[in-house]
């Protein structure tokens, strides 16, 4: 039987070793590269991450391994992170496809987000479509009836 | 057309096939019909440039929808390539065969470097904490290294 052994000194390291250290999401989605962190005095408060030519800020607290951060190791988050369902393909309850999710309204500044637009070509148009009618968001995005 | 129950080979070829996850897996190229019993027994899905067509047989087949066919099971061969994380978010290696079991997984394989030698290993379904676009696994896990033959 093989252990691999967990090394018990996390990494204690400066900006530079998290500098586009890559945060993978609970479902193992990629969700981004770190460019930059936030300090508020000597507390880490958040991420800002490169994600599809994109830039998110990301509280610290949503990611899950950070006190036990390994050399070289990606950075797990507790959650989905909602940006992570931007581009993904959106069929409805018929089998139809909509598009690509190209805009999620998010709710204040949390994890949540109460609606998303669906475009599905360059000249087609964009629909609007309530979160509440999602029915699976794991790879692609499957809509209820 | 959906409330027609009768659909035809126009309706199918070339539609999106997908998965119970929503992750698109290829276009259906094929039907396949039994000569004898006149009926349709699978769907073949082109799944894109270098990667091998898959053969899907009816009874995996959920519904035929207007743009696209879902499927009632995930195809465990979509998981061969993907990458796994230890808890701690180390790389552990990549999946390079999933053994599955009346449609539940059992074990996966992973490739991972020892040094300048590969190697792999085997890891029971109960190590695994989630499987989605990567695998991450359990906190405190064990593997058995596979003898090779």
């Amino acid at each position: 039987m093989i252990h691999l052994t967990e090394d018990p000194r996390p990494e204690t390291g400066h900006f530079w070793s998290l500098f586009l250290r890559p945060i993978v999401s609970r479902t193992g989605h990629p969700a981004g590269r770190i460019i930059d962190i936030e300090l508020r005095g000597a507390e880490l408060r958040s991420f800002l991450l490169f994600y599809r030519f994109r830039l998110i800020r990301l509280p610290a607290n949503m990611v899950a391994n950070l006190n036990d951060l390994q050399k070289k190791s990606a950075l797990l988050l507790k959650d989905e992170p909602y940006y992570t369902l931007l581009g993904r393909i959106v069929y409805d309850a018929e089998g139809k496809r909509l598009g690509r999710v190209k805009h999620l309204y998010q709710i204040d500044h949390t994890n949540e987000f109460e609606s998303f637009l669906v475009k599905k070509g360059i000249f087609s148009r964009t629909r609007l479509i309530e979160r509440e009618k999602i029915q699976v968001s794991k790879k692609g995005i499957l809509l209820g009836p | 057309m959906q409330s027609d129950p009768i659909i035809t080979s126009d309706d199918i070829l070339g539609r999106d096939a997908v998965d119970p996850e929503g992750e698109f897996l290829g276009i259906v190229m094929k039907l396949h019909v039994d000569r004898s019993q006149k009926t349709l027994v699978g769907i073949t899905i082109d799944q894109g440039f270098m990667k091998p067509d898959l053969f899907i047989g009816i009874d995996y087949i959920e519904k035929f929808g207007v743009d696209a066919v879902f499927l009632n099971r995930i195809p465990f061969e979509k998981y061969i390539g993907l990458m796994v994380y230890a808890s701690d978010g180390r790389v552990v290696g990549t999946v390079e065969k999933v053994r599955a079991d009346g449609g539940s997984i059992q074990t996966i394989e992973v490739r991972w470097k020892r040094g300048e030698a590969e190697t792999s290993s085997e890891i029971p379904a109960r190590a695994i904490e989630e499987i989605g676009t990567s695998v991450i696994l359990k906190k405190g896990f064990y593997t058995k290294k596979i003898e090779s033959d």
